[in-house]
């Protein structure tokens, strides 16, 4: 089943090295893209949405920089996949539903995603480990211009590249950026923080974007504004953000291991406790155990986990994820004692108590 | 007398919050002195609300995403206009009923009406029928309604054909000027072949 290969590659990514690892889960990037004439895909009727397919997909196939994509109909793969990929956020919560048509092409990799009648006709989305917008940037630039050069593409002088939602137009570009901030969190300094977001038109989102909780202290930071402002600007407004909130983040976690304050060394180690002790744990509970973690982490408490792993761990123990790991048997209390498994078995060896 | 005065601008909706002393009393629940000023800009004149912490803080725009300041803020005034009917508090021009619009686009058959129900349009054409409805929400989204940033390489040459089309009608209007009608006749021929080029390409969009 070439789908379950997919999934095998789907966190790779995760696993490589990246700038400002410490505090930068991941950097994400979509282009939002459509063709002249034909109804967006949230208006499409069927043989509009199968054309839409055959022609993105022969341009995709023709392309050099797309060369090696893997295609799959999200419509003809099980639930637990389409939920699995929009864990990993290669696909998004719209995709999921797995209509008929809707289709990603993703690099071997799984990095890169290219997705066919999301609510715009085109999506191309790159992901990469820390903070790493530019070179993500210039990547998708790359195919994307090898696609529009080609596709009859909605574009207007005045309103840039059009989109199914007026909020997506000009460049049609959305970058995030997702953090983990257990530091300002714990100092009670978050909100304050978050706030200086607001006058550089981004946006503030949880871990599964729009209107998701800020489950485990994760942060996803974005560009509101697309239109009236050049790709490279819109990269360059959130990269000087988000470095902001870094150096916030390591002072509040410097300040947290300077004074050792009994609370946080409290919260540390009961989170260790219940992580290596329990034996069924649901992912709201894990989510917030392990980043509690990540100040350990910084303090030299668990040996065998370091930032990079951790990163990756926050998206292994989704529900989805799990399931996977449990051959595919649903359910929910299996789920979570496998993901309990999983835990204990990261955090069982000792760990040093300075 | 300010005691304590932050400040954050959203440029996008050109609301401030304030939070100050001040010996007016909570706008909306009207028992307890104001401490938070919110103002909005419309069409440039600042418009205030006074508001108690509590009253304030429900509409922390902190706690919830910033767009949802504009929607408390609609709610606030909604509410108070409610309360003190053709009262002093201008209404915004959101709070306005909107008035019917029976247009429908010719490509997708989309009508105006259902886009205002949901976020999305119905296919590329809709932007330039709807144009005219659509600008002011265009503007208030992105603090921009002109793109800048990657064009298509058609439309690069699309808008460098305009931008030579400009230039030479200014040229030809000197040449008229000056009685220079050998130049004008060479600069007539010019502009023909540049707007047949132009209409050419817009017209069959490349495959």
């Amino acid at each position: 089943m070439m789908e379950q290969n997919i999934l095998k590659e789907s966190d790779v990514w995760l696993s490589q090295n990246g700038p400002s690892q410490h505090v930068v889960v991941s950097s994400r990037i979509r282009l939002a893209r459509n063709l002249a004439r034909i109804p967006f895909s949230t208006h499409a009727k069927s043989d509009e949405l199968s054309h839409v397919t055959r022609l993105v997909g022969d341009t995709v196939q023709n392309s050099k920089s797309t060369q090696g994509f893997n295609l799959i109909s999200l419509h003809d793969i099980p639930t637990t996949i389409r939920k699995y990929l929009k864990e990993s956020h290669i696909i998004s919560p719209e995709l999921e539903k797995g209509d008929e048509h809707r289709l990603i092409y993703t690099s071997p990799d799984c990095r890169i995603s290219i997705m066919v009648n999301e609510e715009d006709h085109i999506r191309i989305q790159g992901l990469a480990p820390g903070l790493n917008l530019k070179p993500l940037m210039e990547e998708l630039d790359r195919i994307d211009t090898e696609l529009i050069e080609v596709l009859p593409i909605a574009f207007s002088e005045q309103l840039g590249f059009l989109t199914a939602c007026p909020t997506n137009l000009g460049t049609g570009l959305r970058v995030s950026v997702m953090l983990h901030l257990p530091g300002l969190v714990f100092c009670r300094l978050i909100e304050e923080t978050l706030k200086m977001v607001q006058p550089h038109c981004l946006t503030v989102r949880g871990f599964y974007g729009e209107d998701s909780d800020y489950t485990g202290d994760l942060f996803q930071i974005s560009n509101e504004a697309s239109l009236g402002k050049s790709e490279d600007d819109i990269v360059d407004s959130v990269l000087i953000v988000v470095e902001k909130i870094i150096e916030k983040e390591e002072e509040a976690r410097q300040k947290l291991f300077i004074e050792r304050d009994l609370a946080v060394e409290d919260a540390i180690w009961r989170s260790y406790g219940l992580l290596s002790h329990a034996r069924v744990m649901d992912t709201q509970e894990a989510m917030g155990l392990l980043s509690r973690i990540r100040l350990g982490i910084d303090r030299g408490y668990f040996k065998d986990l370091d930032h990079l792993r951790f990163n990756k761990l926050m998206f292994e123990i989704q529900p989805a994820h799990m399931e996977f790991k449990a051959s595919f048997k649903e359910g929910a209390e299996k789920r979570d004692s496998v993901r309990a498994d999983l835990l204990r078995s990261i955090f069982q060896t000792p760990c040093s108590n300075n | 007398m300010d005691k304590k005065r932050v400040e954050i601008k959203n440029s996008c909706a050109e609301i401030k919050v304030a939070v100050f002393i001040s010996n007016l009393m909570s706008m909306k629940c009207n028992n307890t002195p104001a401490t938070v000023k919110f103002t909005k800009i419309i069409e440039g004149k600042p418009q205030e609300i006074h508001l108690c912490q509590e009253c304030a803080s429900a509409i922390s725009p902190y706690q919830k995403k910033m767009h949802n300041l504009e929607n408390a803020w609609n709610e606030i005034l909604a509410q108070l206009l409610g309360k003190e009917k053709g009262g002093k508090q201008p209404t915004p021009e959101e709070e306005q009923p909107k008035e019917k619009i029976d247009l429908i686009c010719d490509n997708c058959g989309l009508p105006f009406e259902s886009y205002r129900k949901s976020p999305f349009l119905g296919c590329s054409l809709c932007y330039s029928t709807f144009n005219k409805y659509l600008i002011n929400d265009i503007r208030k989204i992105h603090g921009s309604i002109q793109h800048v940033g990657k064009v298509p390489g058609r439309y690069r040459k699309i808008m460098e054909i305009k931008r030579s089309l400009d230039h030479l009608k200014h040229e030809l209007q000197d040449a008229i000027k000056m009685e220079n009608f050998e130049r004008a006749a060479v600069l007539r021929d010019k502009i023909k072949t540049l707007s047949e080029q132009e209409s050419s390409s817009v017209e069959t969009p490349s495959r």
